[in-house]
């Protein structure tokens, strides 16, 4: 068994060896060894062949010289005896010699050199040249340089006397050198391949046995090393000798028995840790679960308070709204009004708390949709108006900057901003004024929102400043017993604000009051039309008679954009008498529109005054009015050309006012338009398709009541459902005479409003109705509601309580022609 | 310009030596006729050629020239001619010269500068008194017949033939006419003189190798073996004469010409001189005479040159031009 093994690990080291991968120690040993034999041994072996080359060039001049030995006597003496037979002999003799190309022989004569006899290939003249049979010289081109040459003299000792015969000239050339070595080199190459590749052989097997064979046994024991196996990994390097290798075995084992302790250390830390990691982990998970059931039943409970709470505020609110519009004497009046402004104090501080819980959880998504920012800021300015006049506080309306009549976004949230921010204002303003103001600009893509919101109130005081966006802060005690709130308005004002990618900033001064700059992005509306032609007054002259400051200054800068000649005569009251003043005022001046706020002390006097002056020009006259009551009647004026405009002035009203007054060929088609529109009395009587017929789905007999009242207000005949499947069956009993739209409430018994609403689509309500409008009534006003009525068919969603206003406009939205294109 | 010694009568062969004592004079009278360098006249290893380079030497001097003698063999002496080394060979033998003297004439090397008027020989010898043992003598057939004759106790009963030291086809000749001899090599040709003398006092047949002229023919009655006739097809072609498979089946030319060999420069460097040795021309007798003065008389070559001076005054003095002589 002991031999398998071990057979085992040799054939597993093998092919660890077979299997070494280009790059492997093996390989680049080989490659650096060889590489170096290889080109130690091209360099010896050149530097050998050069040396032999020239060994064998010197041999071959020395054996040309021994032959001058050889054949110089009998040389010496045919050349003595100047016999050509036998020079001749002699000259043919030596080209029998291989290394012997050629011979010349050249006799002395009178100090010059005489040819006597030339063989094979001679220089001649320089050149290199052959001698043919005949004795005759031809040029063949070569270079002399290549030619070895032995000249030698020819002397004769006669007499102790050295006689000087001639010359004989020996040639040999360089390709008998290399015929020579040639066979040297051969061997010489041979014997470097040979022992090059026995040298690898050997280092091959050499290296194999030392080195890569242990090498490879270690890389495989390396391989096996797992930390979770440490007992199996096991490492014996076969090593015959003590070198490094065996250290680095011995090593290694040492390594192998400390790396086991140190696991079983650290598994048994491990499995400690695991454990109480585990138990954590299940007190977490138990943590979590209960969180997030604790979550859900905020949510659900949140879901349900909406809905319990809005339910019964949706049915006072209805029956008040439907109450205030039946006769009523002015006591029963008042009451009602104040039970429904009481209803939506309730309402607004559901809301609130609703939409705080939306933030904390971040389930608050803003909506997206264009929307009139122009009408949307008129209406809550003349809205508040009416609240703010009770306590002597002037609304004013400042857009004389803003460059956007619609935007994109959500004109809800920024109505709500501006509504707690004005009722803020209210609330903590005893007297002056509150104006808002809007101005926009394009930033890249977006457009920068800022709204500010300016009061005279009792201020707050820097230390505060920091703390009054925190929820449920009040500046003090005192002003939470005063005022009252809740203290989420800010809060929620700025979360919505920051949603917008903006923020709020406050300055205040305690004492004259505050300023808080509302900054949002919002996208620019495709439908983004001209907001009014800029220079519509231009060329009317205006005499402008306002005492406050602040809606004298909005108004003159709205009027100034629109191109008018704007006096103000309220400024020169101050500092002369009446009729001083006045005529100092329309000295040399033409007045086209006299704008008077009927608010001003002594206006009769003042307008009688001002009717007097000027009589011979005859102008408009536009009377700013307080809303809640006229101070001046104006039959009583008796004047040709006068018009009112309700406090706070808004763009629309002194739009539609001063250009109705003035030269309406003047206007273009698009602002005529405006005009006309702007013309149409607000509550007008909606001209709703024929046979227009609703269906009410409701469960709550009270807001079967409330919903009937507001579509009859609207002029919209109706029937009711108390459930779905009550409402199906309706549907189908009036395939005759379909309805045009169902209104469905969500939550009811016997069949809800999302399986009604599937059962219509289906078709189970017959074809007619398979695609029938249907608007969700619900008092589900959590968040995620009208995705999951969306989902189920329906087209549109309504929140209860249903305000008049959100009712007409939805079904104006689906019910008129031009709406539904 | 003068005229020396060839009027216009004088046979055309005379016009050369004209034009040569033309630039003589001119060359004198450029005043480069003498030098410091000596004139190196070449001694051979017999008499007559000894005596003679002494005489000219001699005359030389008297003409005021450096001169040395250089004794070289007949070997050595063609390339210290061609390479300036020596100037003047007084006999050139046709007979063992021919070749080389032509050669380096054709390579310009060496002018001839004349021929005597002797007329010369080189062949085989024998005394007046072997035709009496070998009757039909001088033909080469009675030679080749009784050559046992000529036998000497070492030579295995065939004949023996003395040679010179001089390069000769004996050996062809012996085997191309199959005539029973083997050569004796001598190394000088008084070791000639001396198997002569020993041969002639014994009356014991012998043939050696002997020349003309030479003092032999004037002290001792002889005649050359009458070989087939030379022609130089017999060198060369085989089948030419009566053994058609061997060369050198002929004898050695008769009565082959004596010429005079200088440097190719000395008409240039010794203008006199050359005229001198131009002029000089010898009779077989006047040779014969000079090399008896030695090899007979037993005079040093020096005494034996003082004596054919003298016997020949008239005749050495004509050589020399009257624009020549010193004062």
């Amino acid at each position: 068994m002991a031999d398998n093994e071990a057979n085992n690990e040799a054939d597993k080291a093998s092919q660890s060896e077979k299997q070494a991968v280009p790059g492997s120690l093996s390989q680049q040993l080989m490659r650096v060894v060889f590489g170096l034999y290889c080109l130690v041994a091209l360099v010896v072996t050149s530097v050998h062949m050069v040396q032999e080359y020239r060994h064998t060039h010197e041999a071959v001049q020395r054996e040309l010289a021994s032959y001058q030995q050889i054949f110089g006597s009998v040389l010496t003496r045919a050349m003595w005896d100047l016999d050509r037979d036998r020079l001749t002999d002699i000259a043919d003799g030596l080209l029998q010699v291989p290394i012997i190309t050629g011979v010349s022989i050249d006799r002395l004569r009178q100090g010059k050199a005489q040819a006597m006899v030339h063989r094979g290939t001679v220089i001649y003249k320089d050149e290199v040249q052959m001698v043919d049979g005949a004795g005759n010289l031809q040029t063949i081109g070569q270079e002399p340089g290549t030619l070895l040459v032995h000249r030698f003299p020819i002397v004769f000792d006669v007499e102790d006397t050295q006689i000087n015969l001639g010359t004989a000239t020996l040639y040999s050339s360089s390709d008998v050198v290399f015929e020579r070595v040639r066979l040297g080199f051969t061997f010489l190459i041979v014997n470097a391949l040979i022992k090059g590749v026995a040298l690898w052989m050997i280092f091959l097997w050499v290296s194999k046995r030392m080195l890569l064979r242990p090498l490879a046994r270690l890389t495989q024991s390396l391989k096996k090393l797992h930390f979770d196996k440490l007992e199996d990994c096991e490492i014996d390097l076969d090593l015959k000798q003590r070198n490094e290798l065996s250290v680095i075995e011995e090593s290694f084992q040492k390594a192998l028995t400390a790396l086991r302790a140190a696991y079983e250390e650290i598994t048994q830390l491990n499995t400690g840790l695991v454990q109480q990691v585990e138990a954590r982990t299940q007190e977490l998970t138990e943590a979590q679960t209960l969180a997030s059931a604790s979550m859900q039943a905020k949510n659900d409970f949140l879901g349900k308070m909406s809905h319990e709470l809005r339910t019964p505020m949706h049915g006072v609110m209805g029956m008040l709204s439907l109450l205030e519009n039946e006769q009523l004497s002015a006591e029963q009046f008042r009451k009602v009004r104040l039970a429904k402004a009481s209803a939506e104090s309730l309402l607004a501080l559901i809301n609130d708390v609703l939409d705080f819980s939306r933030m904390e959880s971040n389930r608050l998504v803003l909506e997206q949709h264009d929307f009139d920012l122009v009408r949307l800021v008129s209406e809550l300015s003349e809205q508040n108006a009416w609240r703010a006049e009770e306590k002597n506080i002037e609304v004013v309306l400042d857009l004389a900057e803003l460059n956007h009549h619609w935007l994109f976004g959500d004109a809800g949230r920024l109505r709500q901003i501006l509504e707690i921010l004005i009722d803020n204002a209210i609330k903590f303003t005893d007297s002056g004024h509150i104006m808002l103001s809007a101005a926009s600009r394009d930033v890249g893509a977006r457009v920068m929102l800022t709204l500010s919101l300016e009061d005279t109130g009792i201020g707050i005081a820097p230390l505060h400043v920091q703390d009054i966006f925190s929820p449920f802060m009040q500046v003090d005690a005192g002003s939470t017993r005063k005022y009252g709130g809740t203290g989420l308005g800010l809060s929620i004002a700025q979360r919505l604000a920051q949603l917008m990618q903006g923020d709020i900033q406050l300055h205040s001064v305690p004492g004259k009051g505050s300023r808080f700059e509302v900054c949002v992005y919002l996208s620019s509306s495709k439908r983004d039309e001209k907001l009014y032609s800029s220079q519509v007054l231009q060329g009317r002259s205006i005499l402008l008679v306002v005492d406050r400051q602040a809606s004298q200054q909005a108004l003159m800068r709205q009027l100034k954009v629109w191109g008018a000649e704007v006096h103000n005569l309220s400024t020169i009251l101050l500092e002369r008498s009446p009729s001083e003043r006045i005529e100092a005022i329309i000295q040399g001046h033409h007045y086209d529109v006299v704008l008077l706020d009927t608010a001003i002390n002594n206006c009769e006097v003042l307008m009688a005054l001002l009717k007097h002056h000027l009589r011979k020009q005859n102008p408009e006259w536009v009377l700013l009015q307080s809303s809640r009551s006229f101070t001046v009647s104006l039959t009583d004026l008796a004047l040709d050309s006068v018009s009112t405009i309700a406090k706070p002035a808004t763009p629309d009203d002194l739009f539609r006012t001063l250009v109705a007054m003035g030269d309406c060929d003047e206007l273009d088609s698009e602002e005529s338009l405006l005009v006309e529109e702007s013309l149409l009395p607000e509550h007008r009587k909606i001209k709703w398709p024929a046979k227009t017929r609703i269906l009410v789905v409701e469960d709550n007999v009270v807001n079967q009541h409330v919903a009937k009242g507001l579509l009859d207000n609207l002029g919209l005949p109706c029937d009711m459902a108390d459930d779905g499947r009550q409402a199906i069956a309706q549907l189908c009993a009036n395939a005759d005479e379909p309805y045009s739209l169902v209104l469905m409430d969500c939550q009811m018994p016997v069949l809800d409003g999302y399986d009604t609403t599937r059962a219509i689509r289906n078709g189970e309500a017959g074809e007619a109705y398979r695609d029938i409008t249907i608007v969700a009534l619900t008092a589900n006003a959590m968040e995620g509601d009208k995705g999951r009525c969306l989902d189920m068919g329906m087209n549109d969603y309504l929140s209860k309580p249903l305000e008049p206003d959100t009712l007409r406009v939805t079904l104006e939205r689906w019910l008129l022609p031009s709406h539904v294109s | 310009m003068i005229n020396l010694c060839c009027p216009s009568r004088l046979p055309s062969s005379c016009r050369p030596r004209l034009a040569t004592l033309a630039l003589i004079l001119s060359l004198l009278c450029s005043g480069g006729a003498l030098s410091a360098e000596p004139i190196r006249i070449i001694t051979n290893n017999w008499s007559s050629q000894i005596v003679l380079a002494h005489v000219t030497a001699e005359i030389f001097r008297r003409q005021g020239y450096e001169v040395r003698l250089m004794p070289m063999s007949i070997d050595q002496q063609w390339g210290a001619l061609a390479y300036g080394h020596a100037h003047v060979q007084v006999e050139v033998w046709e007979g063992t010269m021919a070749d080389m003297f032509s050669r380096m004439l054709n390579e310009g090397a060496i002018i001839d500068a004349g021929q005597h008027a002797a007329l010369t020989r080189e062949d085989w010898w024998y005394p007046a008194y072997v035709e009496e043992v070998c009757p039909g003598l001088p033909d080469w057939r009675a030679l080749r017949e009784c050559a046992a004759l000529f036998a000497l106790p070492d030579s295995d009963g065939e004949g023996v033939y003395f040679a010179g030291p001089w390069e000769k086809p004996d050996a062809a000749r012996i085997r191309a006419l199959d005539m029973g001899f083997r050569i004796r090599q001598l190394a000088s040709g008084d070791e000639l003189w001396v198997e002569l003398e020993r041969a002639m006092q014994r009356q014991r047949p012998v043939v050696l190798f002997n020349w003309s002229p030479n003092w032999v023919e004037s002290r001792h009655p002889g005649s050359f073996v009458d070989f087939p006739a030379y022609e130089p097809a017999c060198e060369k072609d085989p089948g030419w004469g009566v053994n058609p498979t061997f060369t050198y089946d002929c004898g050695n030319p008769k009565d082959g010409w004596l010429k005079k060999a200088v440097w190719a420069g000395m008409p240039a460097r010794w203008p006199c001189a050359y005229f001198i040795v131009e002029t000089m021309s010898l009779s077989n007798a006047q040779l014969a005479v000079a090399a008896a003065f030695v090899d007979v008389d037993g005079l040093n070559f020096v005494r034996a040159a003082e004596r054919w001076m003298q016997d020949y005054q008239a005749l050495w003095e004509s050589w020399v031009p009257k624009e020549c002589k010193r004062g």
